[in-house]
């Protein structure tokens, strides 16, 4: 272990690893402050301009984008209520009530330590955890990836925020797109291709995710319409010790349930942030003052989003299923830079996965130091009116979809996507169900056809296997004891409300 | 005429379904199974097909009967209406932005960027990518966003300066240049 971690920090610690993650740090504070950018966006349109780069400098910069976007994601949820990031919603709650009563500073502040503590926290877990669950990962046959795939994608449909048909719709959907292309089991059977070569290799996903996401986030913003400019005003950055030694257990507790959730594959930082900041509200000592500005209210869900970003990472880096969508578009930058996510990774690249996880530590201190004098400067950014930034964006998306195969074939693709995800935004259809999907489809597949052939043909042979039986059960645990929860829950309170009205009338 | 935002959803899942159908039937003469048992290549795109129909048939009536299925985790629906009232607070009226644009204004604006997309990206082989996407930049901020024309062209020139510094010099990409040949 230790050996591993000196590896991370020899590769972590050059010079022009740090400055690449400083700069994806950077990038990402601003990406995730600015309404209509979001982590998954701005990694989808930077990864072109990594190209030159060496494949750990490259990803080391995309990951301090990620991370990066969950801090600037808080400032504006603070300061203008409107969360740059999905995981900073929760943020929106508490965080500008403190705003409103001029304690904008002290909110920013915790969600920096928060933040960081949580990623420091989640990080050590994430070093610990992902080389042993690699090991056992190169154990899983096909029979138990197939299992694996499956719970991935019922968390994503059941955790999507949404109706479950619907999340289930668009999964399938995602799935039924990645089998366009040639058939894996046989090498040369090709699929919906319609003659087209280009769809020979399937449709590519860096291409669908800059069309769904930065695309069809533009025109959903254009025809949403402009906010006022913002004029966030900063009178103090001062936090006192009793706001942070108040808000220590709800860091804590927030890490806790931000990795929890972070490390299931398909769950993601956002379903993190809301569930810590609702457990919060209960078992808090200060949950009277919740949602009125209590700075508990702020530190948990933002330790919560980051220890999420960061557990992300072990079912991405140790099993090769992304935990969330950026970690979906950071999959597809491995496949791009020739690395295959899985199990074997830290056995053939060791120094760019230790170095990978080192610069967490590395970029996670940048932002603190960034974060907690420069808050006032990042709000700056607010100023620009969307109407400048998105013909940028628009050119962003299409040029940087073209080098990634130079090919005019990406930018058609960009627009039909684009159309989709503006479609979607507008109907309000989950969008991570689908692009999980996609990224799953061609593994999940492969998956099916090895299981296929294993069984001879008989699928059924996933029984045989006690670890995909195991995984089945927890996936279906996971999706049918949510349904069942909502239903009791009412009822017990359906019983309680008469009795109570009893006991007032006495 | 606006068509209801249930319709637009109902007639969305309706299209999936029939895609589904589509597909499934697609994938059938591409066989489900292989001569020695094994599954064939049609087998995925057959099972994903029907369960696609299947869920848009499902979200189809649901949506149409207005009873949206039970959200999975109540606590989050709740959390979400708070997060919305608490994001309304601060929100313009729904209608009117902060630059005076009313929703038809805002739907014309839509429809004349993704009329301007498409003819940018089809005139990529006459002008080439740089020159078709400046000047989709320029037209937008010309026609659609009403900025100052010398700022306009200002702001683009520079963007395209950059765009083809950092992908036509620095990361060498072979960017189409079209007829003109220029950059």
């Amino acid at each position: 272990m230790l050996e591993n971690l000196l590896l991370g920090f020899q590769t972590a610690l050059t010079l022009e690893n740090v400055i690449w993650c400083f700069v994806g740090v950077l990038l990402g504070t601003v990406i995730g402050l600015l309404p209509g950018l979001g982590s998954t966006t701005g990694v989808a349109i930077l990864l072109p301009l990594t190209f030159a780069l060496e494949p750990v400098t490259a990803l080391i910069m995309l990951a301090g984008i990620y991370y990066g976007a969950q801090y600037g994601g808080t400032i504006t949820s603070v300061l203008i209520s409107t969360p740059g990031e999905a995981a900073s919603v929760v943020t929106t709650l508490d965080g500008y009530q403190m705003a409103k009563r001029g304690r904008a500073g002290a909110a920013l502040a915790i969600s920096a330590i928060g933040s960081f503590i949580a990623a420091i926290i989640s990080l050590a877990l994430l070093i610990a955890l992902a080389p042993p669950l690699a090991d056992i990962a190169l154990n899983f046959q096909p029979v138990e990836m197939f299992a694996v795939m499956i719970l991935g994608l019922l968390i994503v449909v059941t955790f999507q925020g949404g109706a479950f048909i619907r999340g289930a719709l668009m999964a399938v959907a995602g799935l039924l797109v990645a089998t366009v292309g040639i058939f894996p089991g046989t090498g040369s059977t090709e699929r919906f291709t319609f003659g087209n070569v280009n769809l020979l290799s399937g449709i590519p996903f860096v291409e669908v995710m800059i069309g769904v996401f930065a695309l069809g986030e533009v025109l959903y913003q254009i025809r949403i319409g402009a906010a006022e400019p913002i004029k966030a005003r900063f009178k103090d950055m001062v936090i006192k010790r009793k706001d942070i030694t108040d808000s220590m257990p709800a860091i804590l507790r927030g890490s806790g349930i931000g990795f929890l959730f972070g490390v299931l594959p398909g769950a993601g930082s956002t379903l993190a942030s809301f569930m810590s900041y609702g457990i919060e509200r209960r078992v808090s000592k200060n949950r009277a003052n919740f949602g009125k500005g209590a700075i508990e209210g702020v530190a948990s869900p933002e330790s919560a989003n980051n220890a999420a970003a960061n557990a992300n990472f072990v079912p991405t880096l140790a099993l090769g299923i992304p935990g969330g969508a950026t970690t979906a578009v950071l999959l597809g930058a491995f496949t791009i830079f020739g690395l295959q996510p899985g199990p074997l990774l830290f056995e053939t690249q060791p120094e760019l996965v230790w170095g990978l996880l080192v610069s967490f530590f590395i970029g996670n201190v940048l932002l603190l130091v960034l974060n907690l004098p420069l808050a006032p400067v990042f709000a700056q950014m607010l100023r620009i009116p969307y109407g400048y930034m998105y013909p940028i964006i628009l050119l962003t998306s299409l040029i940087g979809a073209y080098s990634v195969s130079n090919n005019m074939f990406s930018v058609w693709l960009v627009l039909i996507f684009g159309v989709i995800g503006y479609i979607m935004k507008e109907l309000d259809l989950p969008v991570a169900p689908f692009v999980l999907a996609l990224v799953l489809g061609p593994l999940f597949e492969k998956a099916l056809v090895q299981t296929s052939a294993i069984g001879k043909g008989d699928l059924g042979v996933v029984f045989d296997s006690p670890i995909a039986v195991g995984v089945l059960a927890l996936a279906a645990v996971l999706v049918i004891v949510p349904k069942l929860v909502g239903p009791i829950r009412s009822r017990i309170a359906a019983i309680r409300a008469p009795s109570e009205e009893d006991a007032g009338l006495r | 005429m606006t068509i209801s935002p249930r319709i637009a959803r109902a007639a969305f899942s309706a299209a999936l379904a029939l895609l589904g159908l589509a597909a499934a039937i697609g994938g059938w003469g591409y066989g489900v199974a292989q001569d020695n048992g094994q599954i064939g290549p049609g087998f995925l795109p057959v099972t994903l097909g029907i369960l696609m129909a299947v869920l848009g048939g499902i979200d189809v009536v649901l949506t149409l009967l207005r009873r949206e299925p039970m959200n999975v985790i109540d606590e989050l629906d709740v959390l979400g209406t708070e997060v919305d009232a608490a994001i309304d607070t601060v929100e313009e009226s729904p209608d009117i932005d902060a630059l005076g644009r009313t929703q038809r204004q805002r739907n014309r604006m839509l429809a004349t960027v993704a009329g301007m997309l498409l003819v940018a990206v089809l005139l990529v082989p006459v002008t080439g990518l740089l020159l078709a996407l400046g000047l989709l930049m320029l037209a937008v901020a010309i026609f659609v966003e009403r900025r100052s024309i010398i700022a306009s062209v200002l702001v683009t020139a520079v963007t395209v300066g950059v765009f083809h510094l950092v992908f036509g010099v620095l990361l060498r990409v072979p960017l189409p240049t079209g007829l003109i040949g220029f950059i």
